[in-house]
């Protein structure tokens, strides 16, 4: 192109008919604004729709759980009723009567007199024997013997006293017999059970 | 100008813009905590039904406790205790016939029933008072049968008298009792033995 065209002044001119208006700013904030609006429309929905379809899941169990608690109530509440009615002083006081009993009769008579005979002088004769088991189970022996002399009644306690199957002797009486023969009664804690443990 | 004309349009996006706004902060900010809180929930509910189960297992434990308690008592009762009517003669037969087993010449016998010892139990006890002669051995032959015997018996107490001459014979007085259940509806009279002797 010639250098003379460039030299040339360029006219600039207003040939609108209406004067003119910047719309872009306007339009620019509406569309962004509009653009923001949408996507964080797009992004709540998604929050609304996570917590309420992933936590279903836990609402079904909480709802679930709790149905489960109310039939088990019901079901405790049904036995606990029952548990209630039952008179458990009245049954607790049988059995122990029953256990008692039981005790008793279980009790070893032939035991009794094999460890007696293994305790007892050549010159003491036993006379009665009555043993009474206590609540605790353990075996209280009344033990009425005669004794040819007074030293014999001592060596029959002596013995007494060293054996570990008998517990806490102690002489309740002792009368002179005519014949010079001493009744006596010994009243012992007996215990032939630990005392076999213990062979 | 352009901003007067188009204020309802942008009075409505900001509104929407502020209505995201809340919405984001009240369930993006809290959905952590809202979903803390749930499982909060759930392990209050779990931890409610453990509550309850356990107090159900503690008292079906309980009932079963009680159940088996009964049906010992009754076992005991129908199988040990059993009424006179059942028992009485077959115990008698059988103290008689272990006398005889144990070579001990019999003396006397002494029956006393006596008062129930726990009321309420329907129990009525019965003593016997067993004398016999013989020696040492045949007395603890006796007593060692008497601890097989399959009827409930117990021994009270043992009492040994003088012996004879010979030093060989002695006497042998038994305290036996044994235990009798009466169901409710019969009468301790339907024991045919209340006191006597041989």
């Amino acid at each position: 192109m010639h250098r003379s065209v460039y030299s040339v002044k360029a006219l600039h001119l207003n040939l609108a008919a209406r004067p003119f208006r910047n719309a872009a700013p306007v339009y620019g904030t509406i569309v962004a604004a509009a653009v923001l609006c949408a996507v964080l429309t797009l992004y709540n929905m998604q929050i609304a729709w996570r917590f309420f379809v992933s936590t279903k899941e836990t609402r079904a169990e909480i709802a679930r759980v709790d149905a489960q608690t109310e039939k088990e109530q019901r079901a405790t509440s049904t036995l606990e009723a029952r548990v209630n009615r039952v008179n458990v002083k009245a049954l607790k006081a049988e059995t122990a009567f029953i256990n008692e009993q039981i005790e008793a009769r279980a009790f070893s008579w032939s035991r009794l007199l094999d460890d007696m005979e293994s305790v007892q002088p050549k010159d003491v004769r036993l006379i009665n024997l009555n043993p009474v088991v206590d609540k605790n189970g353990m075996t209280r022996l009344s033990i009425s013997a005669v004794a040819k002399n007074h030293s014999s009644m001592i060596a029959f306690l002596r013995t007494l006293l060293s054996d570990s199957r008998f517990d806490g002797p102690f002489p309740q009486g002792e009368t002179v017999n005519d014949d010079g023969t001493i009744s006596f009664v010994l009243n012992t804690g007996y215990r032939p059970k630990q005392s076999e443990l213990l062979r | 100008m352009m901003w007067k004309e188009k204020r309802w349009l942008l009075i409505g996006l900001g509104l929407l813009l502020l209505a995201n706004v809340i919405f984001f902060f009240t369930y993006r900010v809290q959905y952590g905590q809202r979903v803390k809180e749930m499982d909060a929930t759930l392990d209050q509910s779990r931890a409610r039904l453990a509550a309850v189960q356990l107090r159900k297992s503690k008292a079906e434990l309980t009932l079963a406790a009680f159940d088996q308690m009964t049906h010992d008592i009754n076992t005991v009762y129908e199988q040990w205790w059993s009424s006179p009517q059942r028992r009485l003669a077959d115990l008698l037969i059988e103290l008689n016939q272990l006398e005889r087993r144990s070579s001990l010449s019999p003396r006397s016998t002494s029956y006393q029933q006596t008062a129930s010892e726990k009321k309420g139990f329907g129990n009525t006890a019965m003593s016997i008072g067993f004398s016999v002669q013989g020696t040492y051995p045949h007395i603890r032959q006796l007593i060692n049968l008497l601890e097989l015997s399959r009827h409930f018996v117990i021994i009270d107490s043992i009492t040994i008298g003088g012996a004879s001459a010979n030093g060989d014979t002695l006497n042998l007085n038994l305290q036996l009792k044994t235990l009798f259940h009466i169901p409710e509806g019969q009468t301790d009279a339907a024991a045919p033995v209340t006191e006597g002797g041989t």
